[in-house]
């Protein structure tokens, strides 16, 4: 299977020579195991930016959020609650998000026209609509390849709480694919199997090494290289099982962010963006609410509200918030209009994300729909714009093209612009 | 055949096993002496019977109101349909006048100038004459001898012309001034007229217009007369049959008898038990009452979210509202415009159930906070809190602890007012003695809750909730059997419990409404059989007869029906849907099939 992925480019050289050092030796010899250090990995944060997603898988309602719409037709039985910043009100779901409101930003005006799952899933994760033929990169990867500074040994994108496949990172690399943690366990296998010893390995894979690099010197490809580099990354994985030891939040954090399973995947969120993870995809499941949407609002933003409101809130104390982005967002909204099994359908015609941090005015908000949540009145953007927004706001240019092979793909749509009115 | 033989067997058998209580049990509370069947079923029919009466003594009055209504309509139409035909006669007239008019005056246009001509043709022939004569009379006096006879001659047939002429002119004047005054007067004839006509063509106009809603008034008027005089022939009807043989409520003769509608859906509804008024909720921020009789509609405003469930306590004229905002409100139910009369913040999150003791002492909530609270009545405090609901949460995937709570979905008071009934979300069902707020026994109504692990949410709940008309058992209902939560996709089920066991007598599900779930459950008055409201592709109405599993028949709703409600005689019930309405059906005895006339009988005979 031929393995598409960045030859050529500048990134290609540069981590795959620091993981499998530039002489070409062993990996114990760069001394891997002292690389992560928790001073290592704070002179590496203040330089990079970290993006931060969290993913309300099967379409969280934009009116049980966002942009509530209380005492209408379509509005439900939830009241609108004020929020940290005045004039703001979102959903009473809500009540510590609302608090952390100056740090987001809300874009209410959202027609990406897609009510359906992958395809609504894909425009928010890359930009644009599904291409017959041609994967664009996801977000996740696609940071993971620009942002990861040069002298970053951690893995540039993981994804927490389920998802994330290989397919995401498209011509960018393996170096691009998400890591999946499920449960709250780090990855399977970081420790040594019993009865080897550290010495042993590290002989083993210097052998593999020097056969590899025979291997290489004939009949050096893509192919061979993408399996040398899985085994590169398996070890510095294994090198970094500091940052997957989940085991031990402190009494006060589990205190602030509760216990349960996605109360722990925030902490370990807030974890991965201390160490300079570039990229972190929280998934929050399940908001797709045919039958009892309200029932199960309550249930799952009842989950959601305390433990994001943490995370917002830490990051900000910490002086993180200023170099990470963070989304809240999912494949689409749901119908204003309740149906028979008060439940909501799947919508992408007049919805909502949240947004805050690096590039992002906190506060600000953008787009408004009609009365009772039918259409979007003022400010109506896309996928495009809202990726156009993503590259701004990390400091990086939307219109500079990814190249695969020579040919160049846009990061964002080019018919479309980021939104100013909540850029900082 | 005594009454014990009429009952289910399985209902028998487990009325004389007394198992399942709990070792530490209170001694159970004395039982109310059972009303039979039979008892029952005499007392409803009686009640039915009165109901029957009233109700045609009102439609009676109604028809009689009706017709007298549409006597004015009635008679204003002809009168007015009479005035029109006499101005369009008038119109006609004038209209035919007019013509003539101008025809005159056509004539006459044409007729003067033709005389003022004449006139001058004769002033001409005159004016020669009378030359002609002076020529002839100086032509006379100057001839002599032979000439004067021949000049005297000519003199006299000169002034003979002269006299002619005159006489001509004279003629030719009068007739010039005849035909000047005939045009005069043709113009002012035609002017006339004209006028005439206008007038005539606005009276017809008058006479039109107030005739279209006329002949629509009478219409209506006479269309409510019909219709208020078949329902009263109907109900007089009824009641000869209803007094002729005693009515037992016989669900497979279901009629709609009447619809009231609203703005939004309608998720809660109730009969007050004289059967004036029906109350219900809706998913706007009210509670609505209408007159059974009148239609009219009554609002009681102050909530600020929707109310699922609320209660009444007639003798002391009181009603309970609780909304999904976790408060609760006092009421009068029969203000004409209704104020709350006092305002409880009784839950974090949604009031979900709703009860007040038979005495009136005490009002039972419960809400998202899984908390059981009960108020009293008189002044609205705190009587007790009860916290049990929250021990029995199984928290199997870990999720939040503080904020997802095993929610209290339904109150309910047994008829002696011994007992409490709470439901919750995980469908246990506890009973708590009134006397003294201590627990008397669980009932496992589990099947009605599920975790769904693909979506990682709780579906389930004890939707509706009520003692039979004896308190002896216990119905609840919701969803079971779910496999997919976040579709919908489940078994819509009630289950019957033996109060005194708490044992389950009966897992009851529906022939015809088979996915879904079943939001509200009843119990005939007669406890005879139990019905529920489905929404389930669409709304059905179910009914068992108690004690078996299976509906022994269903009928469609025009939408998913999220409540129901019985009349206090038993015949009739109430429906709240999704369609925004709320439904009233007749459950008693059908009528006989009338018997085919002979002539029909001849002429589907002469058809072979």
């Amino acid at each position: 299977m031929h393995t598409p992925f960045a030859c050529n480019s500048v990134d290609h050289f540069s981590r795959r020579s620091f993981l499998t050092g530039a002489t070409g030796g062993a990996l114990g010899m760069l001394g891997f195991n002292g690389m992560v250090q928790a001073k290592a990995a704070k002179s590496l944060e203040s330089q990079q930016k970290r993006v931060v997603v969290f993913w309300l898988s099967g379409g969280v309602s934009q009116l049980e959020t966002w942009d509530p719409k209380p005492n209408t037709d379509n509005g439900g039985p939830f009241q609108a609650i004020p929020t940290s910043v005045p004039g703001v009100h979102i959903s009473e779901l809500l009540p510590q998000t609302a608090q952390q409101m100056h740090h987001l930003a809300l874009v209410r005006g959202i027609n990406t026209k897609e009510n359906n799952h992958s395809k609504g899933a894909h425009i928010m994760q890359t930009g644009h609509r599904q291409t017959p033929g041609f994967q664009f990169p996801y977000l996740g990867s696609a940071f993971s390849s620009l942002l990861t500074a040069q002298d970053n040994p951690l893995p540039g994108y993981i994804s927490i709480g389920g998802g994330g496949s290989a397919k995401e990172a498209s011509f960018l690399g393996p170096a691009n694919v998400p890591i999946t943690l499920t449960g709250t366990n780090a990855p399977k296998n970081l420790n040594l199997p019993t009865g080897l010893t550290q010495q042993a390995d590290t002989r083993r894979r210097n052998l593999r090494e020097k056969f590899s690099k025979r291997f290489a010197l004939g009949r050096r490809s893509a192919d061979s290289e993408v399996y040398s580099s899985s085994y590169d990354s398996a070890a510095s994985l294994m090198a970094q099982r500091d940052l997957f030891d989940f085991s031990e939040f402190s009494a006060e954090d589990l205190a602030r962010y509760g216990t349960h399973d996605f109360s722990k995947h925030c902490l370990m969120a807030r974890k991965l963006v201390e160490a300079g993870v570039t990229f972190t995809r929280v998934r929050h499941t399940n908001y797709d609410s045919h039958s009892e949407n309200f029932n199960f609002h309550v249930e799952q933003l009842g989950e959601f509200d305390r433990p994001f409101a943490a995370f917002v809130s830490d990051l900000a104390d910490r002086g993180l918030l200023e170099s990470t982005l963070v989304i809240v967002m999912c494949e689409f909204g749901r119908t204003p209009r309740i149906n028979q099994r008060l439940g909501r359908d799947h919508w992408g015609t007049a919805w909502s994300i949240a947004l805050g941090g690096t590039g992002i005015q906190g506060g600000a908000v953008v787009g408004k729909t009609n009365a009772n949540g039918t259409k979007v009145i003022d400010r109506e953007v896309n996928g495009g714009h809202l990726f156009h927004t993503y590259y701004r706001a990390v400091g990086l240019d939307p219109t500079d093209p990814f190249y695969d092979k020579g040919r160049p793909f846009n990061k964002a749509t080019p018919e479309t612009s980021e939104i100013k009115e909540i850029l900082a | 055949m005594t009454h014990l033989d009429r009952l289910p067997l399985a209902l028998l058998i487990a009325l004389t096993i007394t198992t399942g209580l709990r070792a530490d049990d209170a001694p159970p509370a004395p039982a109310l002496p059972k009303m039979d069947l039979d008892e029952r079923r005499e007392e409803l029919s009686r009640k039915a019977v009165e109901f029957a009466r009233t109700d045609s003594q009102r439609a009676q009055a109604q028809a009689a109101e009706a017709t007298k209504q549409a006597q004015q309509p009635a008679a204003q139409l002809p009168k007015m349909q009479k005035a029109l035909a006499d101005a369009k006669v008038a119109q006609s007239n004038a209209v035919k006048a007019a013509a003539t008019a101008a025809v005159e005056l056509t004539a006459a246009t044409k007729a003067k100038p033709i005389a003022d001509k004449a006139l001058v043709v004769a002033k001409q022939a005159f004016d020669a004459a009378t030359k002609a004569a002076t020529t002839a009379t100086q032509a006379a006096a100057k001839a002599e001898s032979d000439d004067k006879k021949k000049a005297d001659d000519a003199k006299l047939a000169a002034d003979k012309a002269l006299t002619e002429k005159k006489t001509a002119f004279d003629i030719a004047t009068t007739a010039t001034a005849t035909a000047a005054k005939r045009l005069t007067v043709a113009a002012a004839g035609k002017k006339q007229a004209d006028v005439a006509k206008l007038a005539a063509d606005k009276q017809v106009v008058t006479a039109t217009t107030p005739i279209k809603p006329a002949t629509v008034a009478k219409a209506a008027a006479d269309k409510v007369t019909l219709v208020a005089v078949t329902k009263a022939k109907a109900a007089a009807d009824k009641v000869v049959r209803y007094e002729k043989t005693p009515p037992v409520a016989d669900p497979k003769s279901i009629k709609l008898v009447a619809t009231w509608k609203h703005t939004r859906a309608m998720i809660a509804c109730r009969i007050d038990s004289t059967g004036e008024h029906v109350f219900a909720g809706a998913q706007d921020n009210a509670l609505h009452r209408w007159n059974l009789h009148t239609n009219a509609k009554t609002t009681f405003a102050g909530h600020k979210s929707w109310i699922r469930r609320f209660a009444l306590h007639e003798s002391s004229n009181l009603l309970v509202t609780g909304a999904y905002t976790g408060r609760v409100m006092f009421w009068n139910p029969l203000e004409a415009a209704p104020t709350a009369k006092r305002t409880i913040e009784a839950h974090k999150g949604y009031v979900r159930g709703v009860a007040i003791s038979p005495d009136g002492k005490y009002v039972a909530t419960g809400g998202n906070d899984a908390l059981l609270r009960v108020w009293s009545a008189a002044d609205g405090k705190l009587v007790t809190e009860i916290a049990d609901h929250d021990a029995h949460f199984p928290d199997p995937m870990k999720k939040a602890e503080d904020v997802y709570r095993n929610h209290v979905y339904n109150v309910a008071f047994s008829p002696d007012g011994k007992y409490l009934a709470s439901g919750d979300l995980v469908g246990q069902v506890k009973l708590w003695e009134v006397a003294t707020w201590k627990p008397v026994r669980d009932l496992d109504a589990g099947l009605l809750h599920k975790f769904d692990p693909t979506f990682r949410a709780h579906i389930g709940g004890i939707r509706s909730m009520e003692f039979s008309p004896d308190g002896q058992q216990l119905v609840v209902a919701g969803i079971a059997k779910v496999s997919n939560a976040f579709a919908g996709i489940g078994v819509p089920t009630a289950v019957l419990f033996d109060v005194a066991t708490g044992k389950q007598l009966a897992v009851m599900t529906s022939a015809k409404a088979t996915k879904g779930t079943l939001w509200g459950v009843r119990f005939h008055p007669s406890g005879e059989f139990i019905v529920g409201a489905a929404g389930s592709s669409g709304g059905w109405l179910a009914f068992w007869k108690t004690g078996e599993t299976k509906s022994f028949f269903d009928f469609k709703l025009p939408g998913d029906g999220y409540d129901v409600s019985f009349h206090p005689d038993g015949m009739r019930l109430v429906t709240a849907l999704y369609d925004k309405t709320v439904r009233m059906y007749d459950i008693g005895p059908k009528p006989p099939a009338p018997p085919k006339k002979p002539a029909a009988k001849k002429a589907a005979a002469k058809k072979k």
